[in-house]
């Protein structure tokens, strides 16, 4: 547990200091929207140039499924830090919602069981 | 939580005084610190479901592509609803932090209406979907083998519409929540500390939907 009290300055206060600011929720909003556009665009780039070895698009084999994961990874940052103002929490309020978090590990678990009993995804 | 809670100054800004300060969890409210919980629950329900859903996806060869099945138009659309509501949302926070009870309550009522559009296109698109012969409710479906058809498990179907349909009780969950804020504060005379606390509370809820569907969205229709 924290030794030290934080001042309000570093804890959220609802109705105070800079967690309401909104010119940083447009710009998380548009942060969303142009992800959202994008991880849209990358399943109609990978049907299109997937089979094509010369393209950026064959250069790793399921690119797409990657950066899908990395996109979607990366707006729920986003949503959890500046719109459920986390990033003005403290770290045992922090500690505690990242917990879901764990479910990688086990996603992780299962993927090396797939692996070794289904072989590499086809 | 700590024993130890400090008082901090009495001064308040606006129409709202400072909450006691917790040395381990800040100007956190216990209802606060309760709903984070609760979402943490939430959230491994979730993570179960979704890591269901890969592990019999990848032990299947036959597996679908989403993408040809359903509509990623029409539910990008639905997703870009769900995000604008989630900035509405904390647009109602902050006129509340404010003062403002019209801009508010006007913020509230736009993130109520984004959640029932989600709700409209969800019932449209199922509507279609149990229609087609790929994504029959009962979660049985016709494999076209080289000695005719055959009725197999489909597990697609099933695990689509129990993540989505679960995600679907959230959103309406969360629309009656956020319908009961709008009555709540619309009977207020003027916007109170205790108030604002329910209000980001609420939110908390409403931003765990929206944070919910975009990994939903990605895992079960894009990739």
């Amino acid at each position: 547990m924290s030794a030290n009290a934080p001042t309000h300055d570093s804890a959220h206060d609802p109705g105070h200091g800079k967690a309401h600011d909104r010119k940083t929720y447009y710009k998380v909003f548009a942060a969303l929207g142009v992800l959202t556009a994008i991880e849209i665009a990358i399943p109609m780039v990978a049907h299109k140039y997937g089979n094509d070895r010369s393209s950026l698009a064959a250069f790793t084999p399921h690119w797409s499924t990657s950066a899908l994961y990395v996109l979607s990874v990366a707006k729920a940052v986003l949503v959890g830090l500046f719109f459920m103002h986390l990033k003005f929490e403290t770290k045992w309020l922090k500690f505690i919602a990242i917990l879901p978090g764990t479910a990688a590990l086990y996603a992780l678990m299962l993927g090396a069981e797939a692996y070794f009993r289904f072989g590499p995804p086809t | 939580m700590s024993a130890t809670a400090v008082h901090s100054p009495s001064a308040s800004h606006g129409t709202t005084p400072h909450p006691p300060v917790d040395r381990d969890f800040g100007t956190a409210t216990n209802g606060k610190i309760g709903m984070w919980i609760f979402l943490v629950t939430d959230g491994l329900t979730f993570a179960g479901l979704l890591l269901g859903y890969g592990y019999l996806r990848i032990k299947n060869p036959d597996w679908p592509n989403p993408s040809e099945i359903l509509g990623i138009q029409l539910t990008a659309v639905a997703t870009f609803i769900l995000i604008c509501s989630s900035l509405s949302m904390v647009l109602s926070l902050a006129a509340g932090a404010e003062g403002n009870k019209k801009s508010m309550l006007g913020w509230l009522a736009v993130t109520a209406l984004g959640g029932l559009s989600f709700l409209g296109i969800q019932m449209y698109e199922y509507t279609h979907l149990v229609h087609g012969k790929e994504m029959v409710l009962w979660g049985i479906a016709d494999q076209h083998l080289a000695s005719g058809v055959a009725k197999v498990p489909n597990n697609f179907a099933s695990t689509f519409f129990m993540i989505t349909g679960f995600h679907g009780l959230h959103v309406f969950t969360g629309v009656t929540y956020l319908v009961t804020m709008l009555v709540k504060g619309s009977a207020r005379r003027s916007i109170d500390a205790h108030y604002l606390n329910l209000l980001e509370i609420a939110g908390l809820f409403w931003h765990f939907v929206d944070l919910v569907w975009i990994l939903v969205f990605t895992f079960i229709y894009l990739i």
